[in-house]
């Protein structure tokens, strides 16, 4: 699954600044985005300047939905500036389509020093577009959640320090499930039923994603007690997880499956309205669900399927990597070290004082109040049992064949089997064409 | 583009070799070079600088390995196109544009004529007409897609499709996430027509307008007299040339397909669209700005404009495009 963290900019993806006309006229952009870039490369950029400074750091944040984030930012950044009078740092804020964005920058010599991304291919760490961070997390590492650093990890080497875990699962409608007297179904068989009895009138019994795919497909594997990868090799072709889509697959068949929404999965709406009984989603949109549907809600991980499996909390997130060929990497280290590892307080604002994500420190979120009671203290103790995630080696060219796959099981009714060991293979081409890092 | 009709006769003769020798010698006009020069030397600096340039640039890229880098060094030959070729999915993507071209070109070659013979015909209101087909065709393709989905085929049963599917008693459809029956092509087609059909409904207007009305009344003399008669003999045969200039650049157009792909199909941050109504640029975008590889797209980048090329170049050998009548 790709990183569910873009929640906030997604609604405006589709009006990002690229053209079919641009793409296609100069055929490749690439080098006229980077001349571009190199140009424009400050549209909103603001931060800590001081005259006296002499090393100026270049900081790239995504555009944050929540509101405060960005002067929180800035404010971070002038603290560090007070305390380092030596180091400017100059935050820029990039609305829009940020991956591209980010991508055309650190190909040139003028990319930011210090960015965010949500997983760390081979190609990045190849191409120095990260450098390893082993030195400044130390003997914090114990400490960060592992699934976190998985995605940041090749060889043993930690190429990123983690800034907030978000946290995926089911949503429910209590009343619902109450009023068609279902109980949170525990196993993909009762979802599936679940989903068909919850089906009624404008109510659909459940909502993965608009194409009834998004949600589902990154925790089929998990819930099997399988896994995608196994280190270098592709190895979710098994006869449990073709079992599990070809369950899945009914609740796609049987019209249980609410359908291209007004809006997405990772937006609340669809549950709120009551479009849907049963919904995927992140612990971001419990703020939302609390104000407007306090006391009609639960929450539980996706079911588990088959003799050996197990339910899944999936985890994305946003963390923080250093520019391999920015000019000031040891100056660029300490920043982020003195900002994500040793300040508490500011992984504790940045996570939950603007919206509600879980801070990646085990000390830090077990001193978060607001992370203590209620749906959330239930959030956090799920992610702690059930969470997981892919390694950094699930890059997008590795799991497109994969998620194929389940587009042709599910919605077209393919062999699941067959159609899974045909994207194996691929996904192994894309495996052993990745970089050893 | 040029829009005028065969029959238009406004060409100029050319001038006898003498004459325009005659005419260099006479006077060389410094100043008029040097306002031509600085008026077209920046646009020329920046075709060159940001389109030929950079297409070079991708030409060596697509015999590279570039991925995560656009260094030019490590050759590989004509690795990329064999992955391409290789990849059944770039394969899928090809037969899907292609067999879309034909479907969507025809469809608005025929509505744009049509509505153009019709509007031509009216007596009163060709204006407010003649603006109103054409008015989609400002709208940007992003906004349109996001109507289309959101609003006339979005699957709640409160849809426009959905209401008017249950004015028939069909239960609502969920209309681009259904591929088998592929229901989506109907959402794909009909956004591109609205935005494409008034901007060629217009150019077969210009060219309609600039028939000769001796001919309409030459021919009802000889004895056409029904209106398809008339069409069939006179308007369509002298609009050839802009039939053959609409096909093309709707061919062109449909082979560049990517934004209603892009916005309609794709699930918000789940990501590019799945296999299916996934068209050789949105392939491409993914793999270039998605897993950034930068060589493999540029190598597909070149196959799309060969592919272009190709059929306009089969379709004007089809149709003698430019040929003198």
């Amino acid at each position: 699954m790709e990183a569910p963290e873009r929640k906030f900019r997604a609604m405006t993806s589709a009006t990002s600044g690229f053209s079919r006309r641009g793409f296609l006229g100069s055929s490749l952009l690439f080098v006229g985005g980077v001349a571009l870039n190199a140009c424009t490369s400050d549209p909103t950029g603001s931060g800590s300047g001081s005259g006296a400074a002499k090393v100026t750091l270049n900081h790239w944040y995504h555009e944050y939905g929540e509101q405060g984030t960005r002067e929180a930012a800035m404010r971070y950044a002038a603290d560090y500036t007070k305390a380092n009078p030596d180091v400017a740092v100059k935050v820029t804020w990039v609305p829009g389509d940020y991956k591209t964005k980010w991508q055309s920058s650190v190909l040139t010599p003028d990319g930011p020093d210090v960015y965010e991304i949500n997983e760390v291919t081979p190609d990045m760490v190849q191409q120095q577009q990260v450098t390893a961070l082993d030195d400044i997390i130390g003997s914090t590492k114990s400490e960060l959640n592992e699934h976190a650093l998985g995605a940041l990890t090749h060889s043993g080497k930690t190429y990123g320090v983690p800034m907030i875990i978000d946290v995926m699962y089911l949503y429910y409608r209590k009343s619902l499930l109450a009023g068609a007297g279902v109980q949170p179904p525990t196993t993909l068989t009762d979802l599936v039923a679940a989903s068909k009895a919850l089906t009624k009138g404008k109510t659909k019994g459940i909502f993965v994603g608009n194409d009834g795919i998004a949600g589902m497909r990154g925790v089929i594997a998990f819930s099997t007690g399988q896994r995608y990868l196994d280190g270098r090799k592709a190895v979710y072709a098994t006869p449990e997880i073709a079992d599990a889509l070809t369950v899945a697959r009914q609740m796609f068949t049987s019209g249980s499956m609410l359908l291209n929404y007004t809006t997405e999965w990772y937006q609340p709406d669809a549950l709120i309205s009551g479009a849907t009984a049963i919904a995927w989603g992140g612990m971001w949109a419990l703020p939302a669900l609390q104000k407007q549907i306090p006391g009609d809600f639960g929450l539980l991980p996706w079911p588990k399927h088959g003799a050996a499996g197990k339910p899944v909390v999936i985890l994305g997130g946003w963390s923080q990597v250093v520019n391999g060929k920015s000019k000031n990497v040891e100056a660029a280290k300490k920043y982020v070290q003195w900002l994500w590892l040793q300040n508490a307080e500011v992984q504790k604002d940045w996570a939950l004082s603007y919206g509600f994500h879980v801070p990646p420190r085990a000390s830090t979120a077990a001193s978060a109040t607001a992370l203590q009671s209620g749906e959330a203290k239930t959030a956090v103790e799920i992610l702690n049992q059930y969470g997981i995630r892919n390694t950094a080696l699930w890059a997008p060219s590795v799991q497109k064949p994969y998620d194929d796959a389940v587009s042709d099981i599910i919605k077209k009714n393919a062999d699941a089997a067959a159609t899974l060991t045909k994207a194996q293979a691929q996904s192994q081409q894309a495996l052993d064409a990745l970089p050893q890092v | 583009m040029s829009i005028r009709t065969a029959s238009s006769g406004e060409q100029t003769a050319p001038r006898s070799p003498q004459q325009a020798v005659g005419a260099r010698r006479r006077r060389v006009d410094w100043p008029a070079w040097r306002a031509f020069i600085l008026l077209t030397a920046p646009i020329v600096a920046g075709l060159v600088i940001f389109k030929y340039v950079a297409m070079g640039w991708g030409l060596l890229l697509s015999f590279s390995e570039a991925r995560g880098t656009i260094s030019l060094g490590n050759w590989v030959g004509v690795d990329n196109y064999r992955q391409l070729f290789n990849d059944p999915r770039f394969q899928d993507a090809l037969t899907m544009i292609v067999l879309f071209t034909l479907v969507i070109v025809p469809i608005t070659f025929g509505i744009s004529l049509g509505l153009a013979v019709l509007v031509n015909r009216l007596r009163r209101g060709r204006a407010f007409f003649r603006t109103t087909f054409f008015i989609p065709a400002a709208v940007s393709y992003v906004v349109a897609s996001l109507v289309w989905k959101m609003s006339l085929f979005s699957g709640v049963p409160a849809s426009a499709a959905n209401s008017l599917a249950g004015l028939f008693g069909q239960e609502p459809t969920a209309w681009i996430a259904t591929v088998d029956p592929p229901l989506y092509w109907i959402v794909i087609i009909t956004v591109r027509l609205w935005l494409q059909v008034g901007l060629y409904m217009i150019l077969f207007l210009a060219a309609i307008q600039n028939i000769p009305a001796e001919l309409y009344e030459a021919a009802r003399v000889d004895g056409a007299r029904s209106e398809w008669k008339l069409f069939r003999h006179i308007t369509f045969p002298l609009l050839r040339n802009t039939s053959v200039a609409v096909t093309m650049l709707l061919i062109i157009a449909a082979f560049q397909a990517f934004d209603e792909f892009y916005n309609l199909l794709s699930t918000g941050l789940a990501g590019a669209p799945g296999p299916d109504g996934r068209p050789p640029l949105v392939y491409l975008y993914d793999v270039a700005m998605g897993q950034q590889d930068y060589g493999l797209g540029s190598a597909g980048a070149f196959v799309v404009t060969l592919l272009i090329v190709a059929f306009t170049l089969a379709q004007s050998r089809l149709t003698g495009f430019g040929k003198e009548d």
